[in-house]
């Protein structure tokens, strides 16, 4: 599944994902936003595998606390959003 | 005053080239604790593609392939942009950590202020709007990207003298969320060479950083460093990585 979201007072989010039985199976970010360092784009996406999708806003936000990653242009809660919006579950 | 260093308007080397010297002045910029402020030009039109876009989304391959355009990626983040040859005034600015605030969102106002003080030596107003755009009039003269690697800070960016929206069009597929923001130029408002704005730009960071430049020519340990990441930034794993 392909998904965009143009964050308001943000980014573009772009979300390429599969799901089984309601949890993240694989998940790649694109976007013109901004993650702090880079590198932990791959962190984050390999995290989020397994994750269920309606625990993305709660399990990631503390991922990216306690390894003190910063993300300009969209939340956790957007990629949360994003996906149960346009989900069957 | 802070000692800074000063290269001007390099025109020569491509664009993977001039992505490796940002990351190597970075890097430079570390190892002597002394910012470094670089204007460069490109001399065939090019596209570059923020560190976490997707080329495929992104970019209209066919039209970049046929017109012989070169793609390269940033090690920043931000968008995809039209880097039109003629047109445009890019900057890097590197330095340590230190001069810039801890904040990110912050230090990007921080560092588009001494880009807006400068341009406003001009009589024009630009402001900053968003994460990292300067706009004139409502419309976006300047983007901006940074990153933070080894204790420094590089943020990079454009200025747009004139510019080429048709094709733009042409080689990037824009969403029309971002269609919206419209692009303008310094020229629109201004009759004023590039030299002029650089110098402009110039004063506007000797200002806001309290720097006092010296002209700088590109060193061999530079290049050499470079050279080395040019391999890098040429690299199909680097330009198709995401």
């Amino acid at each position: 599944m392909q998904l965009s979201y143009k964050v308001p007072n943000g980014k573009m989010l772009n979300v390429d994902i599969e799901i089984e039985q309601n949890k993240i199976k694989e998940i790649k970010l694109t976007g013109d936003f901004f993650i702090f360092p880079n590198e932990a784009i791959k962190d984050i996406e390999n995290f989020l595998k397994d994750t269920p999708i309606n625990q993305i806003n709660k399990n990631l936000s503390n991922f990216l606390k306690e390894n003190s990653i910063e993300i300009i242009g969209f939340s956790p809660q957007d990629i949360e959003n994003l996906i149960i919006k346009n989900y069957d579950y | 005053m802070v000692k800074a260093l000063f290269i001007n308007n390099e025109k020569v080397f491509d664009s993977y080239m001039k992505m490796a010297i940002d990351e190597a002045l970075l890097l430079k910029s570390v190892e002597i604790d002394t910012p470094i402020l670089r204007f460069y030009e490109w001399n065939k039109d090019a596209v570059a593609l923020g560190y976490f876009q997707s080329y495929d989304k992104e970019v209209s391959n066919n039209d970049v392939i046929d017109d012989n355009i070169e793609i390269f990626r940033r090690l920043t983040g931000g968008g995809v942009v039209f880097k039109d040859s003629k047109g445009e005034i890019n900057y890097s600015i590197v330095m340590p950590e230190k001069y810039v605030t801890k904040n990110i969102s912050q230090s990007h106002e921080q560092i588009n202020k001494a880009i807006i003080t400068g341009l406003e030596t001009l009589g024009i107003e630009p402001y900053h709007q968003g994460i990292n755009d300067i706009l004139l009039n409502g419309k976006k003269i300047s983007g901006n990207a940074q990153t933070r690697k080894s204790g420094g800070v590089l943020q990079h960016g454009t200025i747009l003298h004139t510019f080429d929206t048709q094709k733009m069009h042409k080689y990037l597929k824009i969403p029309k969320e971002k269609l919206e923001k419209g692009v303008g130029t310094i020229n629109e408002h201004l009759n004023i060479s590039k030299e002029e704005i650089i110098l402009a730009i110039k004063s506007g960071f000797e200002k806001e950083f309290n720097l006092e430049f010296e002209n700088y020519v590109l060193e061999e340990e530079v290049l050499e460093k470079a050279f080395e990441l040019y391999n890098k930034y040429r690299s199909n794993d680097w330009i198709y990585l995401r």
